[in-house]
């Protein structure tokens, strides 16, 4: 297939309508607004709903009682829209109702810049914003194309295991061009059966269960426990001999791999992970770092670091009879390969105190 | 002739409502109607928090329902009503304070969008399910636990007469106000829901019908007492009938 040149967001509406999404609610704000405009022209098109809704707390409810009826329901939002849904995920996570939010964060709180970029809402997609118990597999694509791989296939994936599915990226990603290759149209898929249909049907599994509380909990475990184990996803390279290893996501992961690159090409034992889902987190490659690697090295663009923690952690899981140390690098906007060469250089030199 | 009266079919299970609430019969008249129109397979009620969580919660009804959160009721119901099979009833049920106060931007929308959906709004002017605060709905001077010395609107605001409120900016609209509160009454309210039921099934939008419900609990009168309340206080208050018939589909001229 010959690639063509998309811009993120149009490129994510034509990608969900080509993967059989036929309800989009949305409501317009920086940097998904375009994305919310493709679908309103081409959605209905396609026979599907583009809602404009009147704010964003109340769109996933109107994406849960999509899904309920068994539609592949989407949204769009930045921040301080996202916010607003988180609610309504967390809700949905009670009634097993699968949707999709792709959610472009701006960097900073409260209304954030537009100019930056920012990983500032690391923990809040990753914690998941909302009451409860509960978890939504949260992907973090680098590239315009990874972005659209990723939602190709997060409707069939909310739908396996029931859950909300959260695209997260920045705002470049949404903006920018790149060439790439759009997949094909799904035909339409197979309602499953536990969707409404005008029929008794009780949609509250808590209900079903309460005979047996236990037997709730024990589904959500197992159902989230799958997940962890198979739904990992990462790039990485250089890790079976690294004494160092760089972990960053997103457009932070591409330039700490082409400074990995150089460096390995200078000779130094260092290696690199991108997380392409932060939840889960991909520990299968941590565990496949060397036994004898002396630190891991955290990249985010964020004032207060809020992925470092999950590096410490994975660490921790993949050497359990030592600490290995995990260096913190955070900083409020973009770093380049130079700037990750020299933070490093500093680690290896004893120059950078060891955070975590 | 005698006419024998059974209960609905639909209704199964035990009712957990008080004694005197308005909701029994609401409930009942609702399923009185699905039987009479055969739509028992082809309904999905959307209910919202409080009281009428009950009824889907409780099992009391043999009928596809949904829950939400607080105020979300008519959001949810818009999804619903976008994706569900084509000839299934879209209900949404819930009480004063989730349809006004927190579901306001919800109820309202709904409707301004012109949803196909049915909205039934139980009207008992106060929170029951908490034990009975404050709602947009209820009246001047009305004892609530959080108004001890009577609403004072200077306070407060003035109760809120919704489908009076909206009628200019929901012109397809069809609007009504029954209760339950007398054996006429719910006769007439049942033949407002009935028409709500087939104005929905012809795709003709949006309808919201409140309707004034008893909540003897709260009211902390007797299920007699209270329902001459709601007759007289709520009644001088609250005007019956239809409040629009709304439009058919279609532009509007000159709106």
């Amino acid at each position: 297939m010959t690639k063509e040149l998309w811009k993120g967001d149009y490129a994510y509406a034509e990608c969900a309508i080509r993967a059989g999404c036929r309800l989009f609610a949305g409501y317009p704000i920086t940097p998904t607004t375009e994305l919310m405009e493709y679908v309103a022209t081409h959605l209905p098109q396609a026979g599907g709903h583009c809602i404009i809704a009147e704010n964003e707390a109340n769109i996933p409810y109107i994406l849960n009682g999509a899904a309920a009826c068994g539609t592949y329901a989407f949204t769009t939002s930045s921040a301080p829209g996202t916010t607003l849904m988180q609610e309504g995920i967390a809700w949905a996570s009670k009634y097993d109702i699968p949707a999709v939010l792709l959610h472009s964060q701006r960097y900073g709180g409260a209304t954030g810049t537009l100019h930056g970029e920012g990983q500032t809402d690391y923990k809040r997609d990753v914690a998941g914003g909302g009451h409860g118990d509960y978890h939504t597999i949260v992907f973090a694509p680098a590239s315009v194309q990874e972005c659209v791989d990723m939602l190709y296939i997060s409707w069939e994936l909310a739908y396996k295991y029931r859950i909300w599915v959260v695209i997260h990226v920045g705002r470049s990603l949404c903006h920018m061009y790149e060439a790439i290759e759009l997949p094909p149209a799904k035909s339409t898929h197979t309602k499953p059966e536990w969707c409404l249909n005008g029929k008794y049907h009780l949609f509250d599994p808590m209900c079903e269960l309460l005979d047996d509380p236990t037997a709730y909990v024990k589904a959500q475990q197992e159902r989230y426990n799958a997940v962890i184990d198979n739904e990992q996803r990462w790039e990485a390279g250089y890790l079976e001999d690294a004494d160092y290893v760089i972990v960053a996501y997103g457009i932070p992961g591409r330039v700490v791999k082409k400074a990995v690159q150089d460096m390995r090409a200078a000779g130094e034992k260092v290696g690199f992970i991108r997380p392409v889902t932060i939840w889960p987190y991909p520990q299968k490659a941590f565990d496949m770092v060397s036994k004898k690697v002396k630190g891991f090295l955290s990249m985010e663009i964020n004032d207060l670091g809020q992925m470092k923690k999950d590096v410490a952690l994975s660490a921790k899981l993949a050497n359990r009879d030592r600490n290995v140390l995990v260096y913190a690098f955070y900083r409020g906007e973009y770093f380049s390969t130079e700037e990750v060469k020299e933070f490093y250089g500093r680690v290896k030199n004893g120059q950078f105190e060891a955070e975590l | 002739m005698a006419k024998n009266y059974t209960t609905p079919t639909v209704i199964t299970g035990k009712n957990t409502y008080c004694n005197g609430c308005g909701h029994s019969i609401v409930i009942k008249t609702i399923c009185q109607l699905l039987d009479e129109m055969n739509l028992q397979e082809k309904c999905v009620i959307v209910h919202g928090v409080g009281c009428c969580t009950m009824l889907g919660l409780n099992g009391i009804v043999k009928l596809s329902t949904m829950h939400f959160s607080h105020g979300k009721t008519m959001a949810a119901a818009t999804g619903v009503a976008r994706c569900i099979d084509d000839g299934v009833l879209v209900i949404g049920y819930h009480g004063d304070g989730d349809a006004y106060n927190i579901g306001f931007s919800e109820t309202f929308n709904a409707g301004y969008r012109n949803e196909n959906v049915v909205d039934i709004v139980i009207n008992n002017s106060l929170y029951g399910m908490t034990g009975g605060q404050m709602s947009h709905t209820t009246l001047i001077g009305e004892w609530t636990e959080n108004t001890p010395e009577g609403r004072d609107p200077e306070v407060t605001g003035y109760p809120l007469r919704f489908p009076e409120m909206v009628k200019n900016a929901l012109p397809h609209a069809f609007l009504a106000r029954g209760g339950v509160f007398n054996p006429t009454e719910v006769r007439k309210t049942k033949a407002l829901l009935k028409h709500a039921f087939e104005r929905q099934l012809s795709r003709d939008g949006y309808s919201l019908v409140e309707i004034l419900s008893m909540c003897p609990t709260n009211a902390h009168k007797t299920p007699l007492e209270v329902r001459q309340w709601v007759e007289d206080e709520m009644g001088a208050y609250y005007k019956l009938g239809v409040i629009q018939e709304g439009a058919s589909r279609g532009l509007i001229e000159n709106f």
